[in-house]
């Protein structure tokens, strides 16, 4: 190639990759909403197909190597279905008496949410953080900050973004993940955050907190972004911080995350 | 049909060109929404987050070892586009990685001089181990940039062990799209000649 046309080239590339250099650290995403808008509807079509498609092949290749695993499963099953059936008697009676003291108090009944079930399209294809796409959007009222939740109690996210048809949902393992939550049996509050796709850790809890491997955590309802009690997941492990001011979590999630095909957002 | 006047067959040949043109642009366009929506929708089904191949990279890649680059710059571009669209990404940050490795392996490969058949594979392979790595290095420090705004740099970050089990799915991922995809380079005429090129 003559050194001249080189050159040409050269400068061109150069001169791309500096304006998309800019773009990028200046990241005006206001001003591509409407770019954004018209791809996410010209996409969505492929985006939906190929979701279903991947979404009933990987079913089946999921079967195929669960084949094995299937009877140490099921009597785990069974010994989990016996220890909940105890369980829900229990819970009956305590229901029974919440609604006496509720009665009583004169409270409202619990609020139920307004849910919005949406199909996930897409998921993290590089390594930009740990989310998923669903295929509901601005045009069916989500607005960013809603909470994403799976089984009617599950937290899994936040909306993140939206356009008129789809919505980034931020997961609780991305590294921006910030979520207020506490230990159900202790009522130790920390902030819940992700580490970088890899997990999900309970932090700045007070040192005068008693945590405990198998508690399960859910969120505290602080800062009013995200209703109480929205389960999370358990934890695993816990010791002191690096700067030993407080102690720290490990919370396994109750969900896999790269498994989800559909979930629901809260709006109220 | 034919005409017996030589300038209005001329015509109809240049119609002909037009049409010709325009569905490749068509079938092209259609192309990298399908591979976009592919790697984001069909792939992480199969493979654990960090391990999915990155198709529409190694699409890219195969275009630039094998067409004149000013001619798919534009593609490159769009197919960059398409990504951060749908995926959310910061707008520019999938453009920028396309074109600077396209930019790379297009003056690699002419370098090399490797025209046809098993060696121009081969080629391929090393180009895409290469790509791999530099794509993940530039979204890794772009995304540190946008999220901290002071770099942290670790060995971890480059040479993370997944970053090598990425690199198989992607030689994996190539060996399985590479006859598809010369068959339909080779019918739309896109590839391009090394030695004819840029007399």
């Amino acid at each position: 190639m003559p050194k001249k046309i080189f050159l040409k080239q050269l400068f061109k590339v150069a001169f791309i990759l500096t304006i998309f250099a800019v773009l990028i650290v200046w990241n005006p995403r206001s001003l591509f909403s409407p770019f954004r808008e018209i791809f996410a509807r010209t996409n969505y079509a492929f985006q939906k197909i190929f979701s279903t498609i991947g979404g009933n092949t990987g079913g089946f290749f999921d079967f195929l190597s669960s084949i094995s695993s299937l009877k140490d499963e099921n009597a785990d099953l069974l010994k989990e279905n016996n220890s909940l059936v105890s369980q829900l008697t229990l819970l009956r009676e305590e229901k029974k008496e919440n609604e006496i003291l509720r009665k009583q108090l004169e409270l409202s009944p619990k609020n139920k949410f307004n849910l919005e079930n949406a199909f996930v399209i897409g998921q993290d294809p590089q390594r930009l953080g740990s989310w998923i796409i669903i295929d509901k959007g601005s045009s069916s009222g989500i607005t960013v900050g809603m909470p994403v939740i799976v089984s009617d109690g599950i937290l899994v996210g936040k909306i993140e973004e939206t356009s008129g048809i789809s919505s980034k949902v931020s997961l609780l393992t991305n590294s921006t993940s910030i979520v207020n939550a506490a230990d159900l049996n202790s009522e130790a509050r920390g902030i819940l955050r992700g580490e970088y796709g890899l997990g999900i850790l309970l932090d700045l809890v007070s040192q005068e907190d008693i945590l405990s491997n198998g508690d399960d955590v859910i969120t505290s309802g602080l800062g009013g972004d995200m209703p109480r009690g929205l389960f999370i997941g358990k934890i695993q492990e816990f010791g002191v911080s690096s700067d030993k001011l407080f102690q720290q979590a490990v919370v396994i999630p109750r969900v896999k995350y790269s498994d989800l095909r559909m979930v629901s957002v809260i709006k109220n | 049909m034919k005409f017996d006047h030589p300038i209005l067959n001329l015509k109809l040949k240049i119609e002909n060109l037009k049409l010709f043109f325009m569905l490749q642009n068509i079938f092209i366009f259609i192309a990298i929404l399908a591979a976009v929506a592919v790697q984001g929708s069909f792939l992480p089904h199969f493979f654990s987050p960090e391990h999915i191949p990155d198709l529409v990279l190694i699409i890219v890649i195969f275009a630039a070892t094998r067409a004149d680059f000013s001619r798919i710059l534009v593609w490159i571009i769009l197919a960059g586009i398409a990504m951060d669209m749908a995926y959310f990404a910061p707008f520019g940050l999938n453009v920028f990685a396309f074109v600077a490795i396209a930019f790379v392996s297009n003056f690699l490969t002419r370098k090399i001089l490797v025209t046809h058949g098993i060696w121009n594979f081969l080629t391929m392979f090393g180009v895409i181990i290469a790509g791999t790595f530099f794509n993940d290095w530039i979204l890794a420090i772009f995304e540190e940039i946008i999220s901290r705004s002071n770099l942290h740099y670790s060995f971890s970050l480059f040479f993370g062990k997944d970053i090598f089990i990425k690199v198989f799915f992607n030689l994996i991922t190539l060996g399985l799209i590479y006859w598809p995809l010369k068959k339909i380079s080779d019918y739309f005429n896109l590839y391009y000649s090394k030695t004819g090129a840029f007399k």
